[in-house]
């Protein structure tokens, strides 16, 4: 069987699970075996019952009270007695917070390798071949698993979501995890600093990265935004220098955004940021890397130094407001 | 409090990267390499802990020779003394690789606590700390942005952060090993007079039979993951690039984003 786990919040299937049963339905070409869909929840029921009308085989779910917060553990231990009831040949996680903690513990706990961040993967006689980012993504690697079962991430968005209907057998795990003390314990969620702005609700972005060097010259993503009636953002670096407020973070782990123009200011374009930024209409990207991935995703480019790029752009800006 | 903390050598990512013959991996030559920043966090952390709790701090790292430049930075930031895995029989080892040599340095260490980077610039995979805790058979907590130990327990609060700006916080029992995010603090330069002291402090070479471990258990012979290929990503329709000095290319740019994107 090739397992995938079920990604959720708030009582709603995360369309990256989705995602992950299409990597699993592709796979399975040449695996040629069953699909399950793991839930773990205190609640599984109406999770459940948008994944069973899939056209999958098998949606299993580990449910009890234990199971409200995610707990190392306790969740290794289900997934690997189910990994071995099922002689699993695949154990496909999301790239996120949840699959990149549980994946690596439950590889080391079986003792075989682990992929992280796939993107894609190709089919070499009968052995896939996965593609992933290395070197802040600067780089993809081609590379093999040799050991099995096989366990991988999936990078968000790497695949369409699965919307083929179906039906699937309903199964209950057991999961009995009382005989395990677990030495971790979720205390609760909570939201990073919230202050006035919400940059998602930007018509025009302009975003500083590492480029800027120091806080100071921050000040001329400012002057350019407050031209252009934008929001100003950064990219993780600037925010945890603590040069700009974290809720002006654009990324997986900030704000996903999607203005009509997002002006990217000496920001290389490491995968997170990719992901909170690619939606938007228009991108320009300013670097003096010629190699910076954010070219790839860029609908105008300038190689070149921005603290010259830069105060042209403001006078111009000036200008055109003035001109109209 | 005997804190371990597991830092890597990564390259500038602003370097050009060539590959080898084989792309199979990049050309060493000419590259500048830099300790992991998500390491540079990790041994900022572990010295807060010892300036508040005292104890020592011990850098352990998995690399070549050249790796001791890093080494010696961490040394210089102010941690006690430090073991490197130092033997070419590793080349191409995967996490799992990485993650039971480090388990076998670290096991005779009787360590409260193990700190690693969330992930490497270079690798991007956020497997070997989390693996490293199973091998140890201790907990761990991932993607870290704040750590507070609680006073008379052996336990840690902690704060992962999760995606969209939402954050978890968690409270586990110690000794654990946690992997640490970027931003979690502003790691310190070292200071001149620390970088002299640094010189004479302990790096102690580890090889292979140190740690008990066979060639075939090693390298690329004991890795799962093999990489077959290295290539740099397709541009897609990539941007259009604006030629010119920056003060032609930035006035055609506006005009551009006024007249053919309707943007301005």
């Amino acid at each position: 069987m090739i397992l995938t786990l079920v990604e959720h919040r708030n009582g709603k299937v995360d369309e990256v699970s989705l995602e992950l049963l299409t990597f699993a339905k592709k796979l399975n070409q040449k695996l040629n075996t069953k699909i399950g869909a793991v839930i773990f929840s205190h609640q599984a029921k109406e999770l459940a019952s948008t994944l069973t009308q899939l056209s999958i085989d098998e949606v299993l779910v580990a449910e009890a009270p234990a199971f409200q917060a995610y707990t190392p553990e306790l969740y290794t231990d289900v997934l690997k007695k189910l990994v071995q009831s099922k002689n699993s040949k695949a154990f496909l996680f999301p790239h996120t917070p949840l699959g990149t903690d549980i994946a690596p513990k439950l590889a080391a706990s079986l003792n075989v390798g682990a992929l992280a961040g796939c993107t894609g993967f190709e089919f070499e006689g009968d052995k896939p071949i996965f593609t992933r980012p290395v070197y802040n993504g600067k780089l993809q690697a081609k590379v093999s698993l040799e050991s099995s079962p096989l366990i991988l991430t999936m990078e968000r968005g790497a695949f369409k979501k699965f919307e083929e209907k179906g039906q699937a057998t309903l199964t209950s795990l057991p999961c009995d995890v009382s005989h395990i003390k677990p030495r971790y314990k979720s205390l609760g969620f909570k939201e990073a600093q919230k202050t006035s702005v919400d940059i998602t609700k930007a018509k025009i972005i302009v975003s500083g990265g590492r480029g800027i060097g120091k806080k100071e010259n921050f000040q001329l993503i400012k002057d350019l935004a407050q031209i252009l009636g934008a929001e100003y953002a950064a990219s993780r670096p600037v925010v945890d220098n603590e040069w700009v407020e974290r809720d002006r973070q654009v990324g997986s782990s900030g704000k996903v955004v999607s203005p009509t123009l997002y002006i990217a200011c000496g920001i290389s374009g490491a995968i997170q940021h990719i992901a909170g930024m690619k939606k938007s209409s228009v991108i320009v990207a300013i670097n003096k890397d010629p190699e910076a991935p954010i070219f790839n995703v860029a609908t105008y480019g300038i190689v070149g130094d921005l603290f010259k790029v830069l105060p042209v752009m403001i006078e111009e800006a000036r200008k055109l407001k003035q001109h109209g | 409090m005997k804190i371990i903390v597991c830092l890597k050598e990564v390259p500038d990512m602003e370097t050009h990267f060539r590959l080898n013959s084989t792309q199979t991996a990049i050309d060493r030559e000419g590259i500048v390499f830099k300790m992991n920043p998500f390491d540079e966090c990790s041994i900022e952390e572990a010295l807060k802990l010892k300036e508040k709790q005292g104890g020592e701090v011990i850098l352990l790292t998995l690399g070549p020779e050249s790796a001791k430049q890093t080494i010696r930075k961490g040394l210089a930031m102010g941690a006690d003394r430090a073991l490197h895995i130092n033997d070419a029989a590793f080349e191409n080892s995967d996490s799992l690789v990485v993650a039971k040599a480090l388990a076998k340095a670290i096991q005779k260490l009787d360590a409260d606590l193990i700190l690693t980077g969330v992930q490497s610039e270079d690798g991007l995979n956020m497997q070997t700390g989390i693996m490293l805790a199973e091998f140890l058979g201790l907990p761990h907590a991932s993607i870290l942005t704040k750590f507070e130990l609680l006073e008379g327990t052996k336990k840690a609060k902690v704060q992962r952060e999760l995606e969209g700006g939402f954050l978890e916080e968690c409270e586990l029992d110690l000794p654990a090993v946690l992997t640490i995010q970027t931003g979690m603090n502003i790691p310190r330069y070292p200071t001149l007079p620390n970088i002299m002291k640094a010189r004479s402090k302990e790096i102690k070479d580890l090889k292979l039979s140190d740690l008990g471990l066979t060639p075939d258990q090693v390298g690329l012979k004991g890795s799962a993951v093999k990489v077959l290929k290295l290539f740099v990503p397709e541009k897609g329709k990539g941007a259009e690039m604006i030629p010119g000095d920056e003060a032609s290319a930035t006035k055609l740019l506006m005009k551009k984003l006024k007249e053919e994107a309707k943007v301005l």
